[in-house]
């Protein structure tokens, strides 16, 4: 089932802010897609907001761009906010939409167009999956507000002391998503971007369907094959990253696990925002993790240690270490530990893996060249 | 560049042959047709100590994707990329100098961050060991979301003096303890997801 809400919008004139930020809703359900469409004179440098919800950017043409959410979210509560940063004080327009039921590894076609006249249109490229998918266009003018044809469902326009309208909209679509409708007369530019809406059920393995000699192949046979086929392209996998920027994690010389604070991609939800060193596995199988740790004293061990969950024929609660790695760089230095490999036991669901980090001297972790970044994809089932 | 295939939709008493054929493609995008690079060193490279430099590689066993530019991967297909590094070191140089790896992606005009900016995944920096000890470093990570054009590079800051990178470990006279050759400075990458 697929619901999208518009969310809020917001505005800012030139030289007013370099941030914007949204009021909560109610509509905005734990775990849904977030798609932050903007229109601004300045490029965005982040989209954040109160919760600490991972945006990524997903669109980008002129002044348009549209950022999604990684991974599932929580919702803003009453007075918290969705803040964009701009690389400079700019004039800007926003708008919000919360999606329910699209997958989160399932970011298709994006494109842009822009053009003078009454009428406006985009048009995405080809898409990887013909299946259903959501489409969210924002259509931005300085004539008036840009309206949609037959077929689109408006839901928020932004406009405010800014000199430009923005308007989006979403359909239900397969295969490309062509957008357009009526303008009034001047110059106009819209982006338009996809998600896919997973064939399976978010949690389980779409495997192909056995078949037997003299069957006769069925269209949801066939489906199942594409879902999987699907699903393989863009298999589970979480990347995340911790502080790129202010103070790094305090890490003790007694070991800890680290704190991700960004996520750049998480197709299934392995992370959560209430358990931020953990990252959970959606779905059985056998895992690899690669992690590259910084460091600035004179050494640091790194290693994963995995914890079983209540789906797993261990039990509840077991631990285990594996793919240890050590660096030395010397005191002030910038040291990396870089290391990882396939987990050599099967993962079932609500198992979680963690990082862990000693270094020789209790420290923070440096936040630059490179913060900690670690993924883990699913390779087999 | 390699073609992303369509995952086609069926319909009842669908008979395209056309959607067959998509649903065969999509299989092999990832399944068995791999999307990557394999590249070797076809050189001897010098270091300044306490210098960057990308490390280049000019000669490419494996890349159905022609990714080689500049020494470097020039993205064709959009998606997340497992990358690998090993490089021999010819002469390490003094011991306790600080050897630094990483893979330095530069964003081009089709990714979403803008291009021209810069982003680091898989670093390694460790301490080298001694001098005229052979020594090799390798890294391994996972980039972000890579968009055609983006370029990946592999770059190095070796503290310590007189460093080479070996094209080949055979050159410098180092077979493995059977004689055998034992490969030199690789540099591979494969797609393993679509993205973003």
């Amino acid at each position: 089932m697929v619901a999208v809400n518009k969310y809020s919008s917001s505005s800012v004139a030139a030289g007013t802010s370099t941030t914007i930020g949204y009021a909560a809703a109610s509509v905005w359900n734990a775990g849904d897609t977030v798609v932050v469409s903007v229109w601004s004179t300045s490029p965005v440098a982040s989209v954040t907001d109160s919760q600490g919800n991972s945006y990524i950017p997903a669109n980008l043409s002129g002044n348009n761009s549209q950022w999604v959410s990684a991974g599932a979210t929580v919702p803003l509560i009453t007075s918290q906010h969705i803040t964009v940063t701009f690389t400079s004080s700019c004039m800007a327009n926003a708008t919000v939409t919360t999606i329910t039921g699209a997958w989160y590894g399932g970011i298709d076609a994006a494109s842009a167009n822009s053009g003078t006249g009454t009428a406006w249109s985009v048009v995405t490229g080809p898409p990887t999956y013909a299946g259903t998918q959501v489409a969210i266009v924002t259509a931005a003018s300085g004539a008036g507000t840009p309206t949609f044809a037959a077929g689109w469902t408006a839901l928020s326009s932004a406009h405010g002391s800014s000199t430009e309208f923005i308007n989006t909209a979403y359909q239900i679509i397969t295969g490309q998503a062509t957008a357009g409708g009526p303008v009034p007369s001047g110059a106009w530019s819209a982006v338009v971007l996809t998600l896919i809406v997973a064939p399976w059920t978010e949690g389980t393995a779409p495997l192909p369907p056995s078949q037997y000699a003299g069957q006769l192949a069925t269209s949801s046979d066939m489906n199942a094959m594409a879902a999987a086929a699907l699903w393989l392209r863009r298999p589970p996998m979480v990347l995340a990253q911790t502080n790129s920027s202010g103070t790094g994690q305090s890490m003790p010389s007694s070991g800890q696990a680290i704190t991700f604070s960004s996520i750049l991609r998480d197709t299934d939800g392995f992370f959560a925002l209430s358990a931020p060193s953990h990252l959970t596995v959606p779905v059985n199988g056998i895992y690899k993790v690669r992690y590259s740790v910084p460091f600035t004293v004179a050494n640091c061990q790194v290693w994963v240690r995995i914890t079983t969950g209540s789906n797993n024929p261990a039990g509840a609660g077991v631990q285990s270490s594996w793919w240890y790695g050590w660096a030395g760089a010397g005191n002030g230095n910038d040291g990396c530990v870089c290391g990882g490999g396939v987990l050599p036991l099967p993962l079932y669901q609500g198992d979680y893996i963690q990082i862990f980090a000693t270094p020789a001297t209790t420290a923070n972790m440096p936040v630059s060249p490179q913060p900690a970044i670690v993924s883990m994809r699913m390779v087999s089932v | 560049m390699t073609a992303r295939p369509v995952v086609p939709r069926f319909v009842a008493q669908d008979s395209s042959l056309t959607n067959l054929q998509l649903l065969s493609a999509s299989v092999a995008f990832l399944g068995t047709s791999a999307v990557g690079w394999r590249l070797q060193k076809n050189g001897n490279q010098s270091l300044t100590a306490g210098v960057t430099a990308q490390i280049t590689f000019g000669n490419k066993p494996f890349d159905p994707d022609g990714v080689l530019s500049s020494g470097a991967a020039s993205i064709n297909t959009q998606g997340y990329y497992d990358c690998e590094c090993t490089l021999p070191f010819s002469n390490t140089g003094t011991a306790g100098a600080t050897a630094r790896l990483w893979f330095q992606v530069t964003t081009g005009s089709n990714n979403p961050l803008g291009s021209g900016v810069s982003l680091q995944f898989g670093r390694l920096s460790d301490l080298t060991t001694g001098s005229n000890d052979e020594m090799s470093l390798s890294i391994k990570g996972t980039s972000p979301c890579l968009y055609v054009n983006d370029t990946v590079q592999v770059q190095a800051n070796i503290g310590a003096s007189n460093v080479t990178v070996s094209a080949s470990w055979n050159n410098s006279g180092n077979n493995d303890l059977a004689g055998f050759p034992d490969g030199g400075a690789q540099f591979t990458g494969i797609l393993i997801s679509e993205g973003p």
